[in-house]
């Protein structure tokens, strides 16, 4: 069981009034929960374009395309995020939902919110070691941001089919 | 020419940063799961620790009853209504209920033992916590464990809170476990009561209605002797003297609802009603905001068994140790909590048992009260006799306060007491005078004065000898 006190409680305090149990609730906590990854995506966006900046300010280009890249993605995947057509899920028209079904829709969003995690703390820390002059692997750690934002994309993905699909 | 790179000068690398932020996240999971978990099994232990005791309730009543019924018994015996051998089968009757009672009170204390070790146990957890955290939170000074240290110290300061309030339970845990010891000696002298009546064994007779004149004129003289500006209050804590000129926190109160209601003839009758009254000098944190906090307390007040005064209109019994500790008490515990000086005058009409007298004079070895916070002044409002531990210098600036007459009313029965030994003698010195009287100097010396005022006699510094009064 995902269900436990201890994630329902971590998602309830990134998500104000998370609780897909009832009928009424459960839309707007999906639509919170997507705000809330999409706000979180546009921090880290943020992060990322300020070393661009600074990138393109000493000549980095190399860093500018590979920043850009991943600036391109985030746009896309924000876009993705918020016109999705959850909406029309069954799962939010029907009184009754199972356990089975919450537990995985919870599920989902734990998994998201921990990717996303990852990536605003990496885009923090990828942004700290630029201000101390240590950059010599940067695009490398830019590339794992980008790896990971892919997955995030997949695990929104497999959420949306999940949804629509029921 | 070139730019310089102003950021990207590859002075190092940044390291797998990808990997450390997977183990910050990792690691703000497990702290906030930790704190969770421990914040759920401190709250079920707390709810335990502080859940109210229901045996307590109950026995309290069924020592209610049986006072009640002790109290009737006594009331029978001294109206007449019961013989002195009814009275002892009744006694034995009871002493069955009153083991009983007393074997459930000592359970009560066992009980509140292992609630206090369970709290100390539970305060030796949550101090390993703290440690644990504190270490936690120093570790992570870095800017970007930011999270976790944010997480340690709400979880620092969740501890600091209940650790206070454990704190609290365990202080007022204390404060049952003296209540029950007090109820174990009520319980343990209750025969007495009946018993001092069939032996006959009356000290004191006072009516209600002289009870209640003795405690409003102990509690008017104190009031006016109170108001009589400039009053020095001596504060041994801050050691220094307030001159006071006007009180600003003052107060009486009586027994009120706490009193039992008289049997019959409410209306018709006068009883005391164990008034009290209270001065403080209190400071705030600020010169005019903040908290207030007291700093001296004289309070007088007089006490009574008004059960006995309600239901037969008089009393006989002299104050026990026991019922005293339990009027000292909440009192002692107050001052001490708040760390502040009170002294106490409290009048009896019926007098002190001597073991009461023992305990606030003390005889020098060391077994007298003699408290930080509390110093006590017992007053027998009858005769009019004060006692108090004369070796607590403290105390020596209020007793005036709480003393019967007023200086002119002193001066005025020494006068009495030097005229009538003038008469039959040729000169009378002032060391023997004060030997005899037990009066303070300055008292002696104004009668002295007076005396030679009003031309009774003159007086005489005789060297080897002293102060003389001679014709």
């Amino acid at each position: 069981m995902v269900t436990t006190s201890s994630v329902i409680e971590f998602l309830g305090k990134l998500v104000p009034g998370y609780d897909y149990r009832a009928k009424r609730s459960r839309l707007n906590t999906d639509r919170s929960v997507r705000e809330k990854l999409a706000r979180e995506l546009r921090k880290s966006a943020l992060n990322l374009k300020e070393v661009s900046d600074l990138a393109y300010r000493d000549d980095k280009r190399v860093v500018v395309d590979h920043i850009k890249d991943i600036l391109k993605a985030i746009d896309l995947f924000v876009v993705e995020i918020e016109d999705s057509p959850f909406g029309q899920s069954p799962l939010f028209k029907q009184d009754g939902v199972t356990d089975d079904d919450i537990d995985h829709m919870i599920e989902f969003d734990r998994q998201l919110v921990t990717q996303l995690e990852v990536i605003t703390k990496t885009s923090e820390l990828i942004y700290d070691h630029v201000l101390k002059g240590e950059t010599s692997d940067i695009v490398m750690q830019v590339r794992k941001v980008k790896k990971e934002l892919d997955l995030m994309k997949n695990t929104f993905s497999d959420r949306l089919d999940y949804f629509m699909k029921r | 020419m070139a730019k310089e790179p102003l950021f990207f000068k590859d002075e190092g690398a940044m390291g797998d940063v990808f990997e450390e932020a997977k183990q910050i996240v990792e690691q703000t999971r497990l702290s906030r799961d930790e704190r969770s978990r421990v914040a759920t099994i401190t709250e079920d232990r707390l709810r335990q620790l502080t859940g109210k005791f229901i045996e307590y309730d109950t026995i309290n009543a069924q020592n209610n009853e049986y006072r009640i019924r002790i109290h009737q018994l006594r009331v029978k015996l001294l109206k007449g209504e019961l013989t002195p051998d009814e009275a002892k089968k009744a006694l034995d009757a009871l002493a069955g209920e009153r083991e009983e009672l007393q074997k459930k009170y000592a359970g009560l204390v066992e009980l509140l033992d292992g609630q206090m070790k369970n709290i100390d146990t539970e305060v030796e957890t949550l101090n390993t916590r703290e440690a644990t955290l504190t270490r936690q939170r120093d570790q992570y000074h870095s800017a970007l464990h930011m999270e976790v240290k944010w997480l340690a110290e709400g979880e620092l300061k969740e501890i600091a809170g209940l650790k206070e309030s454990l704190k609290k339970k365990r202080q007022s845990l204390v404060e049952e476990k003296s209540l029950i010891f007090n109820k174990k000696d009520e319980l343990a002298e209750s025969f007495s009561l009946v018993e001092d009546v069939i032996g006959q064994k009356t000290t004191r007779y006072v009516s209600a209605d002289n009870a209640r004149a003795s405690e409003l004129n102990f509690l008017a003289r104190f009031d006016m002797k109170m108001n009589a500006f400039p009053v020095k209050i001596f504060s041994p804590q801050e050691s220094k003297t307030y001159t006071v000129t006007d009180w600003k926190k003052h107060y009486h109160y009586d027994a009120g609802q706490a009193a039992p209601k008289p049997v019959k003839d409410a209306a018709d009758k006068v009883i005391p009603v164990n008034a009290g009254s209270v001065y403080a000098i209190e400071h705030k944190d600020l010169a005019y905001f903040g908290k207030s906090h007291r700093k001296v307390v004289a309070e007088a007040f007089s006490y009574c068994n008004i059960s006995d005064y309600a239901d037969l209109g008089f009393d006989t019994r002299a104050v026990t140790l026991t019922t005293l500790m339990g009027v000292l008490r909440p009192i002692i515990q107050q001052a001490e909590a708040g760390d502040y000086y009170h002294v106490l005058g409290i009048a009896s009409p019926t007098g002190w048992a001597d073991d009461v007298l023992g305990w606030v004079r003390g005889d020098g070895t060391g077994n007298s009260y003699l408290s930080r916070n509390v110093a006590v002044c017992l007053i027998d409002s009858v005769i009019g006799e004060i006692y108090y531990n004369q070796n607590d210098l403290r105390i020596l600036s209020y007793i005036d306060y709480f003393r019967h007459e007023f200086d002119k009313e002193r001066v005025e029965k020494l006068k009495k007491i030097i005229r009538a030994d003038f008469d039959a003698s040729e000169y009378l010195e002032f060391e023997k005078m004060f030997e005899k009287t037990k009066e303070e100097r300055f008292i002696i010396q104004l009668a002295f004065y007076e005396l030679e005022r009003e031309k009774v006699g003159r007086i005489k510094f005789v060297e080897g000898v002293g102060m003389v009064f001679m014709r």
